[in-house]
C-alpha cells in the first residue's frame, strides 16, 4: 500500500559504495561457499580421494558402497573420484570462455557504442546474426567444423558467447556517453581513450559482473552438453558431460550418471544463487539470452 | 444541511501507526469525526497531515499499519472488521476516488469492462447485458458524451477529466451512501476542476450522497462543502461549518491557510505563506505540533498538546486563541 | 502498427542472408578439404561423385564463387546430401520436423501453464514459504542440465516405477498413425484411435515436462516480478477500493498487464526450447531435429549439421518476428496507434 508522502525536503545523500557486501545473504552465502569448496577441492584433489580417476580400481559396475561412494563405472574406475576431477576441466574451461567472451564483447561493444555510425551498424549486425542461432547448434556446428576436442569446443563457445557482452557494453557505453560529466570531460579536451577508460568502462562493470556470474553456470552446462554429444572433452577424460554419456549407456547403473549430474547441478545452482543475489542488489536487468 | 441526527460515519479516536525500519511512525494520532448523511465534509491539510491515511485506514486499505480506535459505518465497526466484509462495504456503501486519473484505470481493459467489474463484484447476479446498460447509464450521468461508444474505449483514449468522471461513475455504480474523494481535482486543469466539483455536487443532490472531500486547496472547499475539518500532524485541529470557519478561524494554522489564499480585491498583494516546514510524524515536538511555526505561540504551548475547545462557532485545538475568545466574549 | 510490421519484415532478408553467410563461413572453417565436408571421406575415391560435387558447389573455383553457388543452391532448397541417410538434407529435415514441433509445443504449453500458475502463486503468497518453494522449483529448472534430468526421471519413472513408458514416441513394436500432420497425438485422434492417442500422450509427457521445466523457471520468475510490479500500480489500488475480490483483482486486472512481458518472451522461450530440445530428444530417442543434429555432429555429417544450423537460425528469426507481432496485438496502446 502506498504510504503517504511526506513533503519534508530530502537531501540526496550519495550512498556509499562501501556497502559492497550487502548482497551476501541467504542463498548467496550458500552459493559462495559451494563455489569456494569446489575450487579448493579442484586445486587440492589428491587430498580428497585415494583413487586415480583414469585407472581401474575396483570391480566394474558396482553400486555405491563404503569404499566407493558412488560406485564404479564400466571400466572399474571410481565414479566419485571422476566426478570430483570433472571440476578440473569444467571450471577452468568456463572461466577461460567467459573471460574471453567478456574481453571480446567489451571491445566490440565499446567500439560500437562509442564511435557509432557505420562501425556500430556493422558490428551490431554481426552480433544480431550470431545471436540468431540457437547457441548449442552454433557451438555444435563450429566444433564439428574445427574438429572435436575441448580446445575447439572452447573456441566455439567463445564465438557463441561474445555477442551478449557486446550488446551489454554497447548499451552501457551509450548510456554513460550521454551523461554530462562525460560531455564536460570531452569539452575540456580529454581524449576518447581516456574517457573510455576512466568514465565509461568503470561504470559498466556492474551488469557485466552480474551477467558473467550467471553465465558461468550456463557455460559449464554448455561444456557438458558438448561433451555429452562427443564434441567436447574426449574419453578417458573425466569430464561431467562425457560421464553422463557413459551413464546413458549403462542406464541401469544409475550412479554413473547421477554423480556428474549432481556435480553440475551444485556448480550451476551455486553460480545462479550468487548471480541472482548480485542482480537483486544492483537491480540490473537481465540480458536476453 | 444535515438532516437525520444519526451520523452515517462515526470516527472515534482513530490512530494509525506505521512500522518502519527506523521505528513506529504515528501518522494519525486520534481523530474524532462525524459525517452526516447527505452532507459534504471537507478534510483539509497538507501532505503528511494524515488525511488520506485516515480514510484508507477505515476502509482497510493499509497494509502493514496498526490501526486502533473506532470507525463505525451505520453502527458497523470497520476497524478490525473481517476483510471479506470490508470488501463488500468498499465500493458499494462507502466508495473512494483518488487523485490521479491518468493511472487509476487499467490500460488494457475497456471502460465498460472496468465498470461492469465493479458492478458485478457487488451484484453478482447482474447479467452482462444489464451491466453494460447500466454502465452506459452511469457514463451519461457523469456527463460523458456518446456513452455507448465510450463504453468500448480504452482509458488512453480519454482525457484526464473524462477519466476522472469514469472513476466517479465507478464509485457511484453501486449506489453508495458515502463517497470519499481524495484530492479529486488536484491533477486536473482549473476549468476541469470546476466541472468535476459541480458534477460531485449534482450527484450528491440526486443520490443523497455524503461526500468527504480531502483536499489541500481551500478554494475548492468554500463553494462545495458544508463543514470543514482541518488536520495537522495527524490530528484534527479545527472543525466547524464552512462560513464561520472561514470568517473567524480559531486555529493559527487555519488562519495561516486562509491568509495564503490569493485575493482578487487587494492590490499589490504580497503572497503570504506559513513560515517553516510541515512537521513530519517522525519529528513531533512536545506540546502543540504547530508551535514551531505559530505566531501566537506561548510557553504553555510547548508543554501540553491542546485539545479541541469551542471558539465562536467552531471547535479549535489552540489554547491561546480559544482563551482569547473566551476572555473577549 | 502496419508500418511497424513492414519495417520488421524488411529487415528479415538481411538477417536471413547473414545467417546463411555465417553458416557458410563456419562450413569452410574446417582445416581439411571442403570436399570432405560435402561428400564425406568415403566418397573421396569415387570420381563421379567427386566431379558432381565439385560442379554443384564450385569447389574448384575461388571462395566468392563457392559462396555464390552455395547461396544459389540454398535458394533452391538444396542443402546437400546427408552422408548417413543418403537423402537430401532438406527431406531429412522435413521428415523430422513434426516430431520436434510436437515436443516443443507440448513443452511450451506445459511450461507456460505451470509457469504462470506458479508465478501467480508466488506473487500472491509473497515471502511466505510457498513463495520460496515455488522460486526454488523454478530455479532448479534453470539450473538442471535438461538431458541429465531426463535421464534420471526416465530411470525413476520408467525403469524403477514403471508408470511411464520408455524412450521413443511410441512403443517400439507399435505402428505409427497415418501421416496427416506428423503429430502422433493429433493424427491418432484424427484417425479415431484412442489407445494410440493415449500411448502417444504418455510417451510425450516425460520429455515435454523435462523440456518445459526450464520454461516454468523463466516464466514463473517473470510473472511473479511483473505481478508484483502491477500490484504497486494505482489502478490496482483503485480496484481494491472499489471492492473487487482479490481474485478478480489479480486475475482480471493485474494479470492481464503482467502477462504482456511474458508474451514478449515467447520467442525467447521458443529459442530456449529449440536449444533444450537438442539433447532432450537424444535422451528420449525422440526422432526429431534435435537428435538429428546430435547424430550428425557425432558422425561429422557436415551437410546435415549445416542444414540443421541454418534451419535453427531461420526458426529463431521467425519466432522473434512472431513475438513482436503478438506483442503489438496484445497491447491496445500499440494496436490502436
Amino acid at each position: 500500500m502506498t504510504a503517504i508522502s511526506l513533503t519534508q525536503p530530502q537531501i540526496e545523500v550519495p550512498v556509499a559504495r562501501r556497502r559492497r557486501l550487502r548482497w551476501l545473504h541467504g542463498p548467496a552465502i550458500v552459493g559462495v561457499v559451494v563455489i569456494t569448496l569446489w575450487v579448493l577441492v579442484a586445486l587440492t584433489l589428491p587430498l580428497w580421494t585415494p583413487f586415480d580417476p583414469l585407472e581401474a580400481v575396483g570391480k566394474r559396475l558396482q553400486g555405491p558402497s563404503a569404499s566407493h561412494w558412488m560406485g564404479t563405472d564400466a571400466l572399474g574406475r571410481d565414479v566419485f573420484t571422476r566426478a570430483l576431477w570433472g571440476a578440473r576441466t569444467s571450471l577452468p574451461v568456463a572461466a577461460v570462455v567467459i573471460v574471453s567472451a567478456v574481453v571480446i564483447g567489451t571491445i566490440v561493444g565499446a567500439l560500437a557504442g562509442f564511435f557509432g555510425g557505420w562501425l556500430d551498424a556493422a558490428l551490431m549486425r554481426t552480433v544480431d546474426i550470431t545471436m540468431a542461432f540457437p547457441p548449442i547448434l552454433l557451438a555444435m556446428a563450429i566444433t564439428a567444423g574445427l574438429g572435436p576436442g575441448i580446445r575447439n569446443a572452447m573456441i566455439a563457445m567463445v564465438l557463441v558467447w561474445w555477442p551478449i557482452y557486446a550488446r551489454l557494453l554497447r548499451a552501457q557505453v551509450i548510456a554513460v556517453r550521454q551523461r554530462e560529466y562525460v560531455e564536460s570531460a570531452w569539452a575540456i579536451g580529454a581524449s576518447r581513450w581516456l574517457i573510455l577508460r576512466r568514465y565509461i568502462l568503470p561504470m559498466s562493470y556492474t551488469p557485466v559482473l552480474v551477467n558473467s556470474t550467471m553465465d558461468f553456470g550456463q557455460v559449464v552446462l554448455l561444456v557438458a552438453q558438448l561433451s555429452f554429444i562427443g564434441l567436447g572433452a574426449r574419453p578417458p577424460s573425466p569430464e561431467w558431460g562425457a560421464m553422463i554419456t557413459e551413464g546413458a549407456t549403462n542406464f541401469y547403473q544409475w550412479w554413473i550418471a547421477a554423480a556428474p549430474g549432481v556435480a553440475i547441478l551444485l556448480v550451476v545452482l551455486a553460480f545462479n544463487f550468487v548471480g541472482d543475489a548480485l542482480r537483486d542488489s544492483f537491480d540490473v536487468k537481465e540480458s536476453t539470452r | 444541511m444535515t438532516d437525520a441526527l444519526e451520523p452515517i460515519l462515526q470516527i472515534n479516536d482513530l490512530r494509525v501507526t506505521f512500522s518502519t525500519p527506523s521505528g513506529p511512525v504515528p501518522a494519525v494520532r486520534g481523530i474524532n469525526l462525524d459525517v452526516y448523511p447527505g452532507e459534504a465534509l471537507a478534510v483539509v491539510g497538507e501532505s503528511g497531515s494524515g488525511k488520506s491515511v485516515t480514510m484508507l485506514a477505515l476502509l482497510g486499505m493499509l497494509n502493514g499499519a496498526a490501526v486502533t480506535g473506532s470507525a463505525r459505518y451505520r453502527g458497523t465497526e470497520l476497524v478490525g472488521l473481517d476483510p471479506a466484509a470490508l470488501r463488500m462495504i468498499r465500493g458499494s456503501k462507502v466508495s473512494m476516488i483518488f487523485q490521479d486519473p491518468m493511472t487509476s484505470l487499467n490500460p488494457v481493459l475497456t471502460i465498460g469492462k472496468q465498470l461492469s467489474l465493479v458492478m458485478r463484484s457487488h451484484q453478482p447476479d447482474l447479467s452482462r447485458a444489464a451491466a453494460r446498460a447500466r454502465a452506459i447509464e452511469l457514463l451519461d450521468q457523469v456527463a460523458i458524451s456518446q456513452p455507448a461508444r465510450r463504453c468500448d474505449s480504452y482509458p488512453h483514449e480519454l482525457s484526464g477529466g473524462m477519466r476522472q468522471r469514469v472513476m466517479i461513475a465507478m464509485a457511484i455504480a453501486n449506489y453508495p451512501e458515502v463517497l470519499i474523494a481524495d484530492e479529486p481535482t488536484t491533477a486536473l486543469d482549473v476549468t476541469v476542476q470546476a466541472q468535476i466539483m459541480e458534477l460531485l455536487s449534482d450527484l450528491r443532490a440526486e443520490h443523497h450522497l455524503a461526500l468527504i472531500l480531502i483536499t489541500h486547496d481551500l478554494g475548492v472547499v468554500a463553494g462545495a462543502t458544508d463543514r470543514v475539518a482541518v488536520m495537522y500532524a495527524g490530528k484534527v485541529v479545527e472543525t466547524g461549518a464552512v462560513d464561520p470557519l472561514f470568517n473567524d478561524p480559531g486555529h493559527p494554522y487555519t488562519r495561516g491557510l486562509l491568509e495564503c489564499l490569493p485575493r482578487l480585491d487587494v492590490r499589490h498583494e504580497v503572497q503570504a505563506s506559513i513560515p517553516g516546514v510541515p512537521v513530519t510524524p517522525q519529528s513531533l515536538p512536545i506540546g502543540c505540533p504547530f508551535s514551531p511555526r505559530c505566531k501566537y505561540v506561548e510557553p504553555s504551548c510547548l508543554e501540553v498538546e491542546p485539545v479541541l475547545a469551542p471558539h465562536g462557532e467552531t471547535m479549535a485545538a489552540c489554547s491561546v486563541l480559544t482563551r482569547v475568545t473566551r476572555v473577549s466574549t | 502498427m502496419r508500418r511497424y510490421l513492414l519495417r520488421r519484415l524488411a529487415v528479415m532478408p538481411v538477417l536471413l542472408l547473414g545467417v546463411a553467410t555465417v553458416v557458410f563461413i563456419v562450413s569452410r572453417l574446417t582445416p581439411a578439404d571442403p570436399l570432405v565436408s560435402i561428400i564425406g571421406e568415403r566418397q573421396l575415391t569415387n570420381p563421379e561423385v567427386v566431379a558432381a560435387a565439385k560442379a554443384r558447389w564450385g569447389l574448384d573455383s575461388s571462395i566468392p564463387v563457392q559462396y555464390f553457388k552455395y547461396m544459389k543452391n540454398l535458394l533452391h532448397g538444396d542443402l546437400g546430401t546427408s552422408f548417413t541417410t543418403r537423402r537430401s538434407v532438406l527431406s531429412d529435415l522435413w521428415d523430422r520436423l513434426p516430431a520436434t514441433l510436437e515436443l516443443t509445443f507440448a513443452a511450451l504449453f506445459i511450461g507456460v501453464v505451470f509457469g504462470v500458475g506458479l508465478g501467480v502463486l508466488a506473487a500472491r503468497k509473497r515471502n511466505t514459504i510457498i513463495d520460496h518453494i515455488a522460486r526454488f522449483f523454478a530455479l532448479l529448472g534453470s539450473s538442471l542440465p535438461a538431458f541429465w534430468a531426463g535421464l534420471i526421471l526416465l530411470y525413476v519413472f520408467y525403469a524403477r516405477l514403471g508408470i511411464l513408458p520408455g524412450p521413443g514416441r511410441l512403443d517400439p513394436r507399435s505402428a505409427e498413425p497415418g501421416h496427416i500432420t506428423g503429430f502422433f497425438t493429433i493424427d491418432s485422434l484424427l484417425h479415431g484411435d484412442w489407445s494410440m492417442f493415449t500411448a502417444a500422450l504418455k510417451h510425450l509427457i516425460l520429455p515435454a515436462s523435462v523440456l518445459g521445466w526450464g520454461v516454468v523457471g523463466i516464466v514463473s520468475r517473470l510473472v511473479r516480478a511483473s505481478l508484483l510490479d502491477e500490484f504497486s500500480m494505482e489502478y490496482v489500488r483503485v480496484a481494491r477500493a472499489m471492492g473487487l475480490r482479490e481474485r478478480t483483482v489479480v486475475n482480471t486486472h493485474a494479470l492481464r498487464n503482467a502477462l504482456l512481458p511474458t508474451i514478449t518472451i515467447v520467442g525467447f522461450l521458443f529459442a530456449f526450447l529449440i536449444t533444450g530440445a537438442v539433447l532432450t530428444e537424444k535422451i528420449f530417442s525422440w526422432p526429431g531435429l534435435g537428435s538429428y543434429a546430435v547424430d550428425a555432429s557425432r558422425k561429422l555429417d557436415f551437410p546435415a549439421v549445416i542444414g540443421v544450423t541454418i534451419l535453427g537460425g531461420v526458426a529463431f528469426l521467425l519466432t522473434n518476428l512472431i513475438t513482436d507481432v503478438l506483442y503489438a496485438l496484445a497491447d491496445p496502446r500499440i494496436r490502436l496507434s
